[in-house]
């Protein structure tokens, strides 16, 4: 579709664009970036040890500290 | 398995139920649908407990049929199937509202051609309705299989005594284990999570994007299917069924907030009653009861995350880019995690005061706030782009031809489209913003297709602005009364004698040696929206400058000849396309 309303309608359009994303953004994915920061990298120190024990860990340990649970 | 399972069974309810309620003759429809919503709005844990005590020794309905379980068996709902079960009927009703948003703005015109056509009503619902319900269909789905996917209160109460654990119940035995590690276990089980949400959404983005679901009629709403003798067998199993739902929850509910109520009530007498105030959930669940039964009395007030929903859908259906469709997925993975994970990852974020300004969140009343808009957002939004995908896009490119700027058209134009897609009852909101834009202005619209291009004449006010609060105020008046017909599913009666408030008589408009319009006649009712459609050949050398071509266009829709009847009054406009001297200054010949 033709851009027909100029430079005031881009402007507009791209202001509203950045502004949702900017809200979005600061709602959904900085949480998460933390979330995920924290899993790659507990209190500051890069570690895959998280990522590797889950990838690892045995079905039966899980029934069992779910039992405890 | 058991978040897949619960989303079939979820659509299996929702789907037919919502098919039967939105096309059939049946009673008491409102009633109906009112108590089919209610068991959402409770807490899971108190629905999962009123099943509970439906499948257990001492259920009455059981003890009726003479098939319960002795005291001391197993619940049968301790099981992947229990889960599986309460999960689809707990979560029936997202599919329920989001099929019949789409069924209520089914065109009339579509079925009947199909009825007229020789086929039967199931070949009209295979062919016809449910290709087109296709957007919210998927929508509903999606929600349902990412609230099953992290719900706890359920698995917990189900799973953990049957020893079968799921992700979000797996979480919340990590945190309770506590520990150095916790956290980076807890991130990896949530992101695992986020990474099964965003395959869903994946399908979901990939059935949407296979097929063109516009809806472009703006007829009425489909006369309803008659069911003749068999309509009050559906209806009794239809509120069976209702019953079943909301009774068992209701009751659970219920029988907590009375019993709490200072022992005002027999209730607390009860075994199973008694059972739960031993157990050490019992207080918390007393407060869930009340306040399930407060959020589901209180009236539903529109989501204020519809404010940001609905210029987001826009951009994510409607303007795509690798980094909205990055958006499109992240924002789905809040909702999908459990919130105890949401609110750990807002409170990482938020403990140390804010950059730059040194306020922190922590402890405050905003950081639920903060959590809340990011995790319900994506409830906001999935049902305003399901109806996103069923609006058609030349309205909003005639008014950006036109003229209106884009904060307009999002106003005038998409936010009542999509009102309207979304639920038929705010039809009055559509037809009284529409006619902001009825009756004045002419506006040359581009569409690309294979390098023509479309010529759209929208009898549009001119720039879209009404001014006079008198003609406004009466408007509205007659636009309310409209409302209340559209409500019951009648298209609106007119309450004045039939008057076309503009008519077009024998209009002819040449482009060069092309004839656009010839002898065309026709008549726009008050609060109606027409559009002529057609193609705009351009020669050779305008293809150079199709925008310089189309702006000149725009500027001179001068009919060759026309005659016109503004309020009964008929004006007659000069071949040249200057005003005759009956034209009122705001319809002004020539911009029309």
């Amino acid at each position: 579709m033709p851009e027909a309303g100029g430079w005031r309608e881009r402007f507009e359009s791209y202001a509203l664009l950045w502004g949702l994303l900017l809200v979005v953004g600061v709602l959904s994915i900085v949480p998460l970036a933390r979330l995920l920061a924290e899993g790659v990298a507990p209190q500051g120190a890069l570690s895959a040890a998280a990522i590797i024990a889950r990838a690892f860990e045995r079905d039966d340990v899980d029934r069992d500290r779910g039992t405890a649970w | 398995m058991t978040a897949l399972g619960g989303t079939i069974l979820a659509l299996a309810i929702g789907g037919v139920v919502a098919l039967v309620v939105s096309l059939t003759d049946i009673r008491a429809r409102n009633a109906f649908v009112f108590c089919f919503v209610l068991p959402m709005m409770i807490a899971p844990q108190v629905v999962a407990l009123a099943w509970l005590q439906l499948f257990g020794p001492a259920s009455p309905l059981l003890k009726a049929l003479g098939v319960a379980q002795a005291i001391g068996g197993r619940n049968p709902l301790y099981s992947p199937q229990g889960i599986i079960l309460v999960l689809g009927v707990q979560y029936a009703p997202l599919v329920f509202l989001t099929l019949r948003a789409g069924l209520r703005t089914l065109p009339r015109a579509m079925i009947e051609a199909g009825l007229a056509g020789g086929a039967g009503p199931l070949t009209v619902l295979r062919t016809i309705v449910l290709p087109l319900m296709t957007p919210p269909l998927v929508a509903g789905v999606a929600l349902t299989f990412v609230s099953c996917l992290g719900n706890f209160g359920i698995p917990a109460l189900l799973g953990i005594p049957g020893n079968y654990l799921v992700l979000p119940t797996l979480i919340y035995q990590r945190m309770a284990g506590l520990g150095p590690g916790v956290l980076a276990d807890v991130s990896v089980l949530s992101m695992l999570i986020g990474f099964i949400a965003i395959v869903g959404i994946l399908l979901q983005d990939l059935m949407l994007s296979r097929r063109d679901f516009r809806i472009s009629t703006t007829s009425s709403a489909a006369r309803p299917f008659e069911l003749h003798r068999w309509r009050l067998p559906v209806e009794v199993a239809l509120w069976t069924l209702d019953g079943a739902r909301a009774g068992a929850a209701a009751d659970r509910a219920g029988a907590e907030l009375v019993r709490s109520g200072g022992g005002r009530s027999a209730v607390g007498q009860d075994g199973n009653a008694r059972q739960l105030s031993s157990s050490s959930c019992s207080a918390t669940m007393r407060r869930g009861a009340r306040s399930s039964t407060a959020s589901a009395c209180r009236r539903r007030r529109p989501s204020r995350s519809s404010a940001i929903a609905v210029p987001l859908a826009y951009f994510l259906v409607w303007r795509r880019s690798r980094l909205l469709h990055f958006v499109n997925f992240v924002i789905e993975v809040p909702y999908a995690l459990p919130g105890v994970v949401l609110a750990i990852a807002a409170i990482l974020l938020f403990l140390k005061p804010l950059p730059l300004v040194g306020v922190s969140l922590y402890n405050t009343v905003w950081i639920i706030l903060f959590c809340y808009l990011a995790r319900f957002l994506v409830l906001g939004l999935r049902p305003v782009i399901s109806g996103y995908y069923q609006i058609d896009r030349t309205l909003e490119e005639a008014s950006q031809i036109a003229g209106a700027r884009f904060g307009r058209r999002l106003v005038t134009i998409i936010l009542p489209l999509d009102r309207a897609r979304g639920d038929r009852r705010r039809a009055a909101d559509l037809s009284h913003r529409v006619q902001r834009a009825d009756g004045l202005g002419a506006a040359v619209v581009v569409g690309r297709r294979n390098a023509r291009r479309h010529l759209l004449l929208v009898p549009a006010r001119r720039r879209f602005d009404v001014r006079g609060g008198a003609r406004r105020a009466h408007r509205r008046r007659h636009h309310r009364a409209d409302a209340v017909d559209a409500a019951d599913g009648r298209p609106p009666a007119r309450r004045r004698p039939s008057m076309a408030r503009l008519t077009i008589d024998r209009v002819t408009k040449s482009f060069g040696a092309f004839r656009a319009l010839d002898d065309v006649s026709l008549e726009v009712a008050n609060g109606e929206f027409m559009a002529i459609l057609g193609r705009l050949r351009l020669r050779q050398d305008d293809a150079a400058a199709p925008d310089r071509r189309l702006r000149q266009a725009r500027r001179r829709p001068h009919p060759d000849r026309r005659y016109r009847r503004i309020r009964r009054r008929t004006v007659m406009c000069r071949p040249s396309g200057g005003a005759s001297a009956s034209c009122s200054s705001r319809m002004r010949c020539g911009r029309t």
